[in-house]
């Protein structure tokens, strides 16, 4: 049956039944109306600009009453405690529990399949749960005859408050801290991105741009989203030029200033939906150091400055978010195209799904599911905060049956749970959490964030007391990194991240298309060959291109792989006039970004590379930089010379 | 719909509501009815859309958005519906009252009978998506903007209730091919 007959015997199904209500279904409704009292109207005067202090203080008052009520009315539930320290907004995380609901409630389990208990239970409806991408707090939608409310409670079910009121609050996302959500709300009219703190006490915040969108524009705007590092920027499509087309913009909450990402060039509100100006899908990439959208057809990916605007054949379409550590996803693999159903009968493989690699690299693992299999496959799937398990969501009549798959071998099995909709899993931080009690880390093992290349855990021994691990970083939650500062004495030591490295020939002219005119940028496969490069590097000085001074290169065994360390100096020349102000040794393999530079002047830089175990692709690089003692570079090289990298 | 009548309902004249009432409860109970398969319970959530409308009408504050509002309550009455009778009730089938305009094919019957075997196995959320997009001729966008829920949400319910039904009609159709070919034997 191809799409144009199923549209028609679909059709002609729906048209098929009942078409008149029954008198006296009619008249009792009428009955029913005439004994109901109408709602007064409420004026929400609090989001109005031209409000009096007086009014906002009477309605911040009336809105702590409120959570009082509420919060007095609903139960919490028992739970875990609340988790410290807090997970990274992004990156692989630890496990916390998985929420979900049932006919109405929110239950909680520590693991897929694990015996559940009730987190938000009452004789309200409450659904489709959320954690915060830090993992201290849970959204979920509470019914209400008219409209659905949005609620937010700690994650262990307490303090539960109401943070919308009824009206339209659509696309919303939290905040990386749980703070707050945005979303787009109705204003006089007009749809206005709204930012809602949690606590119902502070004031809204609505930014100051008008999406001058209505109508079938408006929906193709998607949801504000905070950018996954930080709580200050929201990225948005809007249209603020009426003449102009439709652009991505980032809005900066603590300035008011709006930084243009992207407006397509030559188009006009116009031609705003011709294909080389119709900008949609918008969102940060999962580190929130680049942009993805699509400008028609075409996915494209730009940084999170606005520069390196480029087109980007790795966009496809996914049925699960990406893997925390960014490298993968699930597909519908679609083996059979609806249409050529007909031109296979009896083969009831037609729906299949699979782990893919964003980067294409390596097969497909297909899940063990589908039409034919044991298990159905599943309409989504959520990944562990760590990315060791997927769960997936088999929706059926008044309930949904949800699956655990291993990303890693495909297998999927049926979990023992009933419930309603997507499940939410809470993150929490990855490192222990009996640390010393200042935020440092606590001597001995230490797993860094993330992945090598979606593979591969890597392990270090914290040598001594003092050193932290950043909760923000750019590829893995703490940067793949560990820091010690001791007042003008410190050194930060980070794996740095990168599928194959390209490496440009003048550190400082590194960017663009005139970076390699000759076409000599190097593509190191081992780390002999990053290193020799290195020495083979030049920058500009006012005589003209001159090499660096690195020391002599020595070798060394790390996790049991060869490696070199070698150290190099700061060029002895202004980066003003170089790309980006700086230095670039490394670059991803598209050579568009720079993953490593040199640091200011008086930095002891240090880089070990590290050739991969069997049957790996990728050069473990880490690089130290600071101005580290003898002694503690003496901890530096301990520290370095613990890692060890291996697949879980 | 009427906006005067829309107006004068919102500011509590009742007969302006029993206007509506009659002018659109027939609509309403067909899309009710499509989604939830059961004249019953389809008059129940229709009674329960309606009566809420009236008593939420004044809150409404765009007016030309009523008819998207109705529809959107109704949705969210058969929701509750729903869970109403997976709570309390089995699976009952209940055959249509009115049969089909046109005489059927044999083919058209057993397409109508996988159809509604593989609509009744879907979720309710998924139901209501298929009924608004291939009944009413809404948009993903219209759905997604009536129903308050993202756009990817509305597809993904759209594809899996297509991938549900269609997978019913190409089961269906291989049994009937077999026990076609079987009984030439």
């Amino acid at each position: 049956m191809n799409e144009n007959e199923f549209e028609l015997a679909a059709r002609a199904y729906l048209e098929d039944g009942p078409t008149r209500m029954s008198d006296y279904a009619v008249s009792s409704t009428l009955e029913e109306i005439h004994a109901t009292r109408q709602r007064r109207a409420v004026r929400r005067a609090w989001w109005s600009d031209r409000m009096t202090s007086y009014a906002k203080l009477t309605a911040a008052a009336a809105a702590v009453l409120v959570v009082a009520v509420v919060g007095y009315a609903v139960p919490g539930g028992p739970g875990p405690t609340k988790p410290t320290p807090t997970a990274p907004p992004f990156g692989p995380a630890g496990n916390g529990i998985i929420a979900f609901e049932q006919l109405g409630d929110i239950l909680v389990a520590d693991r897929p399949g694990g015996d559940t208990r009730p987190l938000v239970a009452g004789p309200e409806f409450d659904s489709e749960p959320v954690f915060s991408p830090d993992g201290t707090r849970l959204a979920f939608g509470r019914a209400t005859d008219a409209e659905s409310v949005l609620m937010v409670a700690d994650a262990d079910g307490t303090n539960v408050v109401q943070v919308t009121t009824g009206e339209r609050f659509l696309y919303w996302s939290f905040a990386p801290d749980g703070r707050s959500v945005v979303g787009i709300t109705w204003i006089d009219g007009d749809p206005r991105i709204i930012v809602r703190p949690i606590d119902p006490a502070a004031p809204p915040t609505v930014l100051d741009i008008d999406l001058r969108l209505g109508g079938q524009e408006l929906y193709e705007l998607g949801g504000p989203r905070f950018r996954p590092t930080n709580a200050q920027e929201i990225l948005i499509k809007a249209q603020p030029d009426p003449d102009g087309p439709p652009g991505i913009y980032v809005y900066d909450l603590a300035t008011g200033d709006i930084r243009k990402i992207v407006e397509p060039a030559g188009c006009s509100n116009d031609t705003k939906w011709a294909p080389g100006c119709y900008v949609h899908d918008v969102a940060w990439s999962p580190t929130g150091e680049s942009i993805t959208y699509n400008l028609g057809s075409v996915p494209r990916i730009v940084a999170a400055d606005g520069s390196g605007d480029r087109a980007s054949d790795d966009l496809r379409d996914w049925i699960s978010p990406s893997s925390n550590d960014g490298t993968r996803f699930v597909v519908d693999l679609d083996i059979f195209p609806v249409g050529e159903l007909d031109t296979h009968p009896g083969d009831d493989s037609y729906l299949r799904e699979a782990v893919v690699r964003i980067d294409g690299i390596g097969e497909p693992v297909e899940l063990a599911c589908g039409l034919g299999m044991q298990v159905e496959c599943a309409s989504s799937w959520i990944w562990s905060p760590d990315d060791s398990m997927l769960i997936g969501t088999v929706p059926h009549q008044g309930s949904s049956t949800y699956l655990q798959a291993d990303p890693a071998t495909g297998q999927v099995t049926e979990l023992d749970w009933a419930g309603d909709g997507t499940p939410t899993w809470q993150r929490v931080a990855l490192a222990a959490l009996s640390s010393p009690g200042d935020g440092s880390l606590p001597v001995g093992p230490y797993v860094v964030g993330g992945r090598l290349h979606g593979e591969d855990r890597v392990t270090v021994t914290v040598p001594a007391a003092g050193w932290f691990a950043p909760d923000k970083g750019w590829f893995q939650p703490d940067k793949g990194s560990v820091t010690k500062d001791l007042g003008g004495d410190d050194v930060t030591v980070a794996i740095v991240p990168g599928d194959y490295y390209t490496m440009p020939p003048n550190i400082c002219n590194w960017q663009g298309d005139d970076a390699d005119p000759a076409g000599e940028k190097y593509w190191p496969s081992t780390a002999d060959e990053l290193v020799a490069y290195l020495t083979e590097q030049t920058y500009d000085t006012p005589d003209g291109s001159a090499p660096r001074d690195l020391s002599a290169p020595e070798d060394i065994t790390v996790g049991g792989s060869h490696g070199q360390r070698i150290s190099y100096t700061y060029p002895d020349s202004d980066a003003s006039a170089c790309d980006e102000q700086r230095f670039c040794i490394l670059q991803d393999r598209d050579g568009w970004g720079c993953l490593l530079s040199h640091q200011g002047p008086g930095s002891l830089d240090t880089l070990w590379v590290v050739d991969p175990p069997e049957n790996r692709n990728y050069l473990l690089v880490v690089a130290a930089s600071g101005s580290p003692s003898p002694a503690l570079r003496d901890e530096v090289d301990t520290l370095v010379n613990s890692m060890t990298f291996y697949n879980e | 719909m009427n906006p005067a009548l829309v107006e004068a309902a919102r500011s509590g004249d009742e007969e302006a509501f029993a206007s509506i009432v009659r002018g659109s409860s027939d609509r309403l109970f067909v899309v009710a009815h499509r989604i939830l398969r059961d004249v019953g319970r389809a008059e129940d959530a229709v009674q329960q859309a309606l009566v809420t409308a009236w008593r939420e009408l004044p809150t409404l504050r765009e007016t030309e958005r009523f008819d998207a509002w109705l529809h959107r309550i109704l949705v969210h009455a058969c929701y509750a519906e729903a869970k109403r009778a997976s709570k309390w009730s089995a699976n009952v089938v209940v055959l249509p009252i009115d049969g089909p305009a046109t005489p059927d094919t044999t083919q058209d019957i057993v397409t109508r009978d996988a159809l509604d075997r593989g609509f009744r196995r879907l979720p309710t959320e998924q139901r209501a998506a298929f009924v608004l997009h291939h009944y009413l001729g809404w948009s993903v966008a219209e759905i997604a903007e009536n129903l308050g829920v993202p756009s990817e949400t509305i597809k993904s319910r759209l594809r899996y209730a297509t991938s549900t039904l269609r997978a019913a009609i190409d089961a269906d159709s291989r049994t009937t091919r077999t026990t076609s070919v079987e009984r030439l034997a």
